[in-house]
């Protein structure tokens, strides 16, 4: 790559799209007055509303059991001289004879009704919930109420002799808010500023991104470009770092957006409080400072995923419609920073989207781990390197460069118009593999949390039917994609010797990762934990059986087949794998996971039958199980020869017993066949 | 100078959706062109003309077969200086609508490699004999086709290449543009340069070749001048010759 001629590429691709309104306005516009407006508007509102409210005077009625009107004189309250109404806002009617009516016209806003219920005078509050005076109103009314009921015991206390304060509040109790005002001013916005910085960015870098790929080819400059003596990566990386720079303006103005909104509500607050100087707005320095450095590395991600998804587009329309699904995905992830209780710990901070709403959340209130955010920055930057390799590989094809075949993602096609058979497309694993992560995290997460077992069971069939269904949507060979054939011994015994040498190379590799990240080992086995059933059968059932079944459909089945068609097989295993670990969202289980899935892909791959895997990943999962049932039995059979602690020799052996599992595996494996192997050419 | 020998360009081509048919757009051609010499690429829509300039300019990879380009007597190796010795123009390479002229002229040049002295004054050259003057500075997109097209072949010459490869450029233009294109080309030949061109237009090709290669299902029917064609197809009309290779009603 030619650094002299990505100047003059991006120059030219800076100007291109600078000069597009539509780019400039999304950018600019967006930012820096919409939601600054929207902000204050509904802040003015608000306040408008809240006055209003407390202002506005509501007309009661009081009846008996008959809905006859009580003059205020025969009401018990004359007992206690209690005319405190006007306090609460309430005015009461005396001449509207049909209360019910009156309420359903509005010309009532709430009415007491007064019964005799077990002997005591029981007052039945009738009121609209449908309606927001009434509502209010009825609020009033019980406020009213209860202090009237505060009122009758005093006086019975008092008539008895007795202290009432003493007697009712025998102790004391009080909220002390230990949040400081910094916190409290962040909290307001926190939880929506995330989500309307995402969707912002979003916005800003869909028109570059939509302008530079599809744009270009629509307007036929795409091939003058490669006229020039410049080769398709200059390109590439040139488009994306202009695409990247109109993201991370567009971040910078969102920042400053935000901050601008910041400095109002402030002052809104300490006017609000009388606390002026409680709030220092430089504390806000470091949160913003580690803030916006993720938000940087955020609007690099997006801006490459973006492109990553207009590359296939030949034409803007078809663009815009291929950035639909994404731009909801993106959204609907952005919007856990609404949910309450959803915390970002390691393992959220690793799911794109989600993890940067969390944590400008958790910034705004001023809670950050160190090591979390660290986790973030370090995630995004990935994502994002994933998303412009992608994008160069796509940038690459002639296919797409020249239009002359379309490789795109089918499910958005209409099903009348696909032919049926073959294998699943790139667009649309990629495709499937986002849903099934997105559902598997927020619909599986909460079935989790709601059902338990039955939610874990619930989660593995998400796994199973969403590739499922998309092969049926775009009419796939079932038998292909989801290498549904019968096997041969050698692939079945090679498998099983494999597998165990994997889960001896696994358990040290997790050993080892487990020592870098210390604090998300405890989390790994609290999971497994849960994980336990009734009984022994139980969770067998859903822990080995189920996902062998299910994973194995979608990793060695859709995935593992579509990438198969696309790339070389080496590639496509490895890619297979990883995912394969990044769906097991944990950094300690990431590369034992991928481990144990770059083997059982493999075997997949050269037994083109789902059998074989499907027994390895049972023997797999099925080992953890026994070992957390029956740890001591278990272990003390496995390990009895190696003694208590383990040396270095030890471990040493242990690595060897592994390796010389997974050989004799392979080699089982590969009986009869000459071909150089995937598999050994990695090691 | 410019010799590709047994080019072939596969295509796997999803057919109507995922039904793959691979086929060959360009099946073993093989072919010369000398500098000072204007040589006409002539086939049916399909014949893989488009397909065989892009490979030539090197835009495209030749699934086998091989392309030298030599420049005095020195056999470019990288597809960087082979781009640099060639001028491509086709219907497809349009300009950017939101760059100015001198703009794209000044960043096509750095591409080049040439440096800014050098721009500069290839573009006043330029500018005078393509009479872009009047429009140099405007937007392109705010230009007429005939204004247009003239800022297309500044683009194409600005690093004044040794050879020309022009796919169907006559095409869609009225009597004066394509007038100032054939001008240009006949300019350029008298200059010594290489002019390799395809086009539909048999009268146009007739007055402008010195050969002409007729190409069909993505291989060379006949080849020649067009006295050698004429007298191969038996025929004085080169419309004639070219309908009884390729099958009548295919044209």
């Amino acid at each position: 790559m030619n650094m002299k001629n990505i100047k003059s590429l991006y120059k030219k691709e800076l100007l291109d799209v600078i000069r597009d309104k539509k780019t400039v306005i999304m950018m600019v516009v967006v930012p820096i007055i919409l939601y600054p407006l929207l902000i204050v508007i509904s802040l003015q509102m608000m306040a408008a509303i809240t006055t209003n409210m407390s202002k506005h005077v509501y007309r009661i009625g009081i009846y008996d059991e008959n809905d006859r009107i009580i003059n205020y004189w025969n009401t018990p309250f004359m007992d206690y001289d209690y005319f405190s109404f006007e306090d609460y806002s309430l005015l009461v009617l005396e001449d509207i004879r049909n209360p019910k009516e009156a309420l359903a016209n509005e010309d009532l806003d709430a009415y007491i009704k007064i019964v005799n219920k077990d002997g005591k005078e029981h007052f039945e509050i009738h009121y609209l919930s449908s309606v927001t005076n009434s509502n209010y109103a009825a609020g009033k009314v019980f406020e009213w109420l209860s202090e009237y009921s505060d009122i009758i015991t005093d006086k019975k206390l008092d008539d008895l002799g007795l202290d009432s304060d003493e007697i009712l509040n025998p102790i004391g109790i009080s909220y002390e808010d230990a949040s400081t005002n910094e916190e409290t001013a962040g909290s307001l916005l926190s939880s929506i500023l995330p989500f309307m910085l995402i969707v912002s960015l979003l916005m800003g870098t869909m028109y570059p991104a939509i302008d530079t790929t599809a744009g270009e080819r629509e307007r036929g400059t795409l091939e003058t470009l490669l006229t020039l003596p410049v080769t398709n990566s200059e390109i590439i990386v040139s488009k994306f770092l202009v695409v990247a720079t109109i993201g991370i303006i567009s971040a910078l103005l969102n920042i400053i957006s935000i901050s601008g909104v910041g400095v109002y509500m402030y002052n809104m607050t300490s006017t609000y409080t009388n606390t002026s100087g409680g709030i220092s707005l430089g504390m806000f320095a470091p949160a913003i400072l580690v803030g916006v450095l993720c938000v940087f590395a955020f609007a690099v991600f997006i801006s490459a995923i973006t492109m990553c998804v207009t590359a296939f587009a030949k034409t803007y329309k078809e663009a815009n419609n291929y950035i639909t699904p994404l731009s909801l995905v993106v959204m609907f992830a952005s919007f856990i920073g609404f949910i309450p209780n959803v915390k970002l710990n390691e393992k959220v901070a690793l799911v794109p989207v989600a993890n940067i709403s969390l944590l400008i959340r958790d910034m705004l209130s001023f809670k950050y781990d160190a090591k979390v955010v660290f986790l973030v920055l370090l995630s995004n930057v990935f994502y994002g390197l994933a998303a412009i390799w992608v994008l160069g590989r796509i940038y690459n094809s002639e296919a797409i460069l020249f239009g002359e075949s379309a490789a795109g993602v089918q499910i958005f096609e209409r099903r009348k118009n696909i032919k049926a058979g073959g294998v699943p497309e790139l667009g649309d694993t990629v495709l499937v593999l986002f849903i099934t992560m997105f559902a598997m995290i927020y619909i599986g997460g909460a079935i989790q949390l709601k059902l338990g077992y039955f939610g874990v069971l619930g989660t593995q069939l998400l796994i199973l039917l969403i590739p499922l269904a998309a092969a049926l949507y775009t009419k796939k060979d079932l038998k292909k994609t989801f290498r549904i054939k019968g096997t041969s011994l050698r692939y079945i015994l090679g498998g099983i010797l494999m597998i165990f040498g994997a889960i001896i190379v696994g358990m040290i590799i997790t050993n080892v990762v487990s020592a870098i990240f210390p604090s998300s080992a405890s989390e790994a086995t609290e999971l497994q934990n849960s994980l336990i059933g009734d009984d022994i059968i139980s969770t067998l059932f859903v822990v080995a059986i189920v996902p062998a079944v299910c994973e194995e459909m979608m990793f060695r089945g859709y995935v593992l087949t579509a990438f198969e068609k696309k790339f070389k097989p080496k590639t496509a295993i490895l890619i297979s794998a990883c995912l394969f670990g990044i769906y097991h969202t944990s950094i300690v289980r990431f590369f034992a996971t991928a481990f144990l899935g770059y083997v059982i892909c493999y075997v997949a791959h050269k037994s083109k039958s789902l059998l074989p895997g499907m027994i390895m990943h049972f023997i797999n999962n099925a080992i953890s199980v026994i070992s957390l049932y029956y740890p001591d039995k278990f272990w003390g059979l496995f390990l009895s020869f190696l003694g208590k602690s383990f040396s270095l020799v030890d471990i040493v052996i242990f690595i060897l017993m592994g390796v010389f599992l997974l050989y004799a595996g392979y080699l089982i494996v590969n009986i009869g066949s000459q071909q150089k192997s995937a598999f050994l050419n990695k090691k | 100078m410019l010799e590709a020998n047994n080019l072939v360009k596969t295509f796997v081509r999803n057919e109507k959706h995922n039904v793959k048919t691979s086929f060959n757009a360009v099946d073993d051609i093989s072919l010369k062109v000398k500098l000072g010499e204007i040589v006409g690429i002539i086939g049916p829509n399909g014949a893989g003309k488009t397909t065989l300039l892009r490979m030539l300019g090197s835009l495209m990879k030749p699934t086998s077969g091989s392309i030298d380009i030599t420049i005095d007597d020195k056999k470019l190796k990288n597809e960087t200086d082979i781009k640099k010795a060639i001028g491509y123009l086709s219907g497809n390479t349009r300009l950017y609508g939101r760059l100015s002229t001198r703009e794209l002229l000044t960043m096509a040049g750095n591409l080049y490699g040439m440096d800014e002295i050098e721009i500069n004054r290839r573009i006043a050259m330029i500018s005078k004999l393509l009479k872009l003057d009047s429009f140099i500075d405007n937007r392109i997109e705010k230009l007429s086709t005939g204004q247009t097209q003239r800022a297309s072949i500044s683009r194409c010459i600005i690093h004044n290449p040794k050879l020309y490869i022009f796919d169907e450029p006559t095409l869609g233009l009225d009597i004066i543009s394509s007038n100032s294109i054939v001008e240009f080309m006949l300019r350029e030949k008298s200059e010594g340069k290489a002019v390799l061109y395809s086009t539909h237009y048999m009268e146009e090709a007739e007055k402008l070749c010195d050969r002409i290669i007729m190409i069909n299902k993505g291989k060379i029917a006949a080849e020649g001048t067009v006295g050698e064609l004429k007298e191969f197809g038996k025929s004085n009309d080169l419309r004639e010759v070219f309908s009884n290779l390729v099958g009548r009603g295919e044209d």
